[in-house]
């Protein structure tokens, strides 16, 4: 399994691909990050994938998916589809130059979820983008990174706690 | 007439997809195509498909394609025995024909008599109207507002403020009220007289709701003119025609003959020989009136060719090779209907603006009735030279309404990615309830697609498409297709099934 997340115009998108196994048949689910958390908007399933040149082709029982893609490795790209261009970005990348335009001290909780770890404890000393800690959403784990370098300052929460996006997870005092 | 004249090597002076429509042709013909090309164009698809191609050296219109010294010289210097003009550039121009013609070269094309009579708007309508073909009421050149007034009584408000020089609609004004006129006038003649380097300005009475009909001509240089049906292209933007279709939904069969006699009598007046277009206003109540003649292949002449069965490139070249038309009025027939969308390189979100860049992916319709003549390739750079169109694509059926249909399908499924294209805006259009009720007047866009915005109802189905054809991430498993996902290393031995390349 592997998942894929996009800002396409503006609306954060997961696409979680599943192989079949034994086969070359894929189960692919999209989601739509909402204030409520993920909300399933797509679902294909036992689908096969063609690739010609720049098309793509998605064919499923009774659903036919094509469009021509365009994804250069800066991590933006173009999809055409019934006519309509679609701008994308990787969510992920997207979401690591917003935090380092906005890279301060605080740590934030960049979704709703559940802390499963705590990978730092005060004073630990840290580099920028060394992990800090783990949050679950959605099944989903994902690390959370120091946005600058610097001594860890305070750890303000522990697993099992709730998060919320925007919550202070982590201060850290930079150097000097 | 003195007899035929060997064609064998042409040279088109052109770029883009009427160069390769009229190459096209010219070898399946069996005679060499010779292509110009600029320096941005050198590998334009255009200079790709011809024969053998001269460059031009340059950058600028002026600096290439309608430079006449350099397109003569390079028709000289490959041996050319021909030349064909497509349409824009040197295509109207009667002292470039006349070089051609001095240089002891075929020039496929009217007589360069013809194209200067019909250059002139105002001689054009004169010499129209006394072989007895209606004309707008209008004046003759103003210059002095008094008189502009009392034209414009005579004729009667609303009026329209037309260059002598003009076309694509520039120094064009419509004037409403007395009040407004004299403003209009001295803009109008600025907008002339830097567009044409003329500013003889002229009245006509302003059609209210028109529609912009226009009938294919062909004329042998023996004397024989007939008309080929005609096309209406009243779907508009800024003056510039992007829908075309024949037959018009306005035209019952008494009408149109009586409207293709009148534009074969328009090209009698004018002398014409070879391939030319004329074109009528159409206002309501069935009143039609002579607008101008195009001395030049159209644009939108593949309609015509689908549904009249005739390729006008290849009779083009036989006329002006002397050979006499195969064909009188009455054997000309035609059936069904075809419908031309223009693709152009612009965002019709943002004003038609023009949008310039490298194709990244070009994914073209096909299928039964869909033609698409194109100037560009997957991986071509779009320039801002030159004109923003990068293809036509057309489309048969047996009537309007599946042609329509099969129009918008195709336009759906025409993929393009790095440069904005009118195609999202064109499929609303055809497949507007305005348009399959055959509402085509010239307002149609301000009137329908005022506030156009493009459809992004597929947001879920593009980020899927976008997930399926990235690079695999480390960790994950590659979708199918994905490199190393299919069979064996591809072999070449195998592949081309036989050993020893």
């Amino acid at each position: 399994m592997r998942t894929l997340r996009y800002n396409l115009e503006g609306e954060i998108l997961e696409v979680e691909i599943r192989d079949r196994s034994g086969g070359p048949l894929l189960d692919l689910t999209v989601r739509k990050e909402t204030e409520a958390g993920w909300e399933e908007i797509l679902s294909l399933e036992g689908a096969r994938v063609v690739r010609r040149g720049s098309l793509v082709q998605v064919v499923c029982p009774g659903r036919n998916l094509e469009g021509a893609v365009f994804l250069p490795p800066s991590g933006e790209g173009l999809v055409c589809l019934e006519g309509t261009v679609y701008a994308l970005k990787d969510a992920d990348l997207a979401r690591e130059l917003e935090e380092e335009e906005g890279a301060g001290p605080e740590v934030q909780a960049p979704m709703p979820g559940r802390v499963v770890k705590v990978l730092v404890e005060a004073g630990t000393k840290v580099e920028k983008g060394a992990p800090l800690l783990v949050v679950e959403s959605m099944k989903m784990e994902t690390e959370i990174t120091a946005g600058i370098g610097g001594v860890v300052e305070e750890v303000r929460v522990a697993p099992g706690d709730n998060v919320n996006p925007g919550d202070t997870l982590v201060r850290i005092q930079p150097p000097g | 007439m003195a007899g035929t004249r060997t064609i064998r090597r042409v040279l088109i002076a052109n770029r883009g997809e009427i160069a390769v429509r009229i190459a096209r042709t010219l070898r399946e013909m069996g005679l060499s195509a010779i292509g110009v090309a600029s320096d941005p164009d050198l590998s334009a698809l255009h200079a790709l498909v011809c024969d053998q191609v001269v460059p031009l050296g340059g950058t600028t219109p002026l600096e290439t394609y309608q430079d006449q010294e350099k397109v003569l010289a390079a028709a000289r210097e490959t041996g050319a025995d021909a030349v064909h003009p497509g349409y824009g550039f040197l295509a109207e121009n009667a002292s470039f024909a006349k070089a051609v013609e001095e240089a002891g070269l075929v020039w496929i094309g009217p007589p360069p008599e013809s194209i200067a009579l019909m250059g002139d708007k105002l001689a054009a309508r004169e010499a129209v109207a006394r072989a007895g073909v209606p004309v707008i009421p209008g004046s003759p050149a103003l210059s002095d507002p008094a008189r502009a007034r009392a034209e414009a009584e005579k004729i009667g408000y609303p009026v329209m403020l037309k260059a002598s020089a003009g076309g694509g609609g520039k120094g064009m004004r419509v004037v409403r009220t007395p009040d407004e006129l004299e403003p209009s006038l001295e803009a109008a003649r600025r907008e002339s007289g830097k567009a044409f380097g003329d500013d003889t300005i002229y009245l006509e009475k302003f059609i209210e709701r028109p529609r912009h009909i226009e009938f294919q001509v062909l004329a042998d240089k023996r004397g024989n003119t007939v008309h080929l049906f005609e096309r209406e292209c009243s779907i508009q933007r800024r003056h510039q025609k992007i829908v075309e279709e024949t037959p018009s939904a306005a035209l019952d069969d008494k009408l149109r003959a009586e409207m293709g006699e009148a534009a074969v009598e328009a090209a009698r007046a004018a002398g014409y020989t070879n391939a030319g277009t004329v074109e009528f206003i159409f206002g309501e109540g069935g009143k039609f009136y002579f607008l101008e003649m195009n001395t030049r292949l159209q644009v939108e002449h593949p309609v015509t060719e689908m549904t009249c069965g005739v390729d006008l490139v290849r009779r083009q070249v036989l006329a002006a090779s002397g050979e006499p038309l195969p064909f009188s009025q009455k054997e000309i027939t035609r059936r069904g209907h075809a419908i031309e969308c223009r693709i152009y390189a612009e965002d019709p979100a943002n004003n038609f603006f023009p949008s310039s860049g490298v194709i990244r992916a070009l994914v073209e319709p096909a299928g039964p009735g869909i033609r698409n003549d194109t100037g560009v390739y997957e991986g071509m750079e779009v320039s801002t030279f030159y004109d923003p169109l990068l293809s036509k694509l057309v489309c048969f059926a047996e009537d309007r309404e599946a042609a329509a249909k099969r129009m918008e399908k195709a336009l759906r499924s025409y993929l393009v990615l790095g440069l904005s294209t009118s195609i999202p805006f064109l499929a609303d259009v055809v497949a507007h309830r305005a348009f399959l009720e055959g509402d085509t007047c010239t307002d149609f866009i301000p009137k329908y697609m005022k506030d156009w915005t493009p459809r992004t109802d597929k947001k879920a189905e593009a980020a899927l498409l976008a997930a399926l054809a990235g690079p695999s991430r480390p960790g994950g498993s590659a979708a199918a297709g994905a490199p190393g996902a299919g069979p064996a290393a591809f072999d070449v031995w195998q592949a081309v099934g036989r050993k020893g390349i």
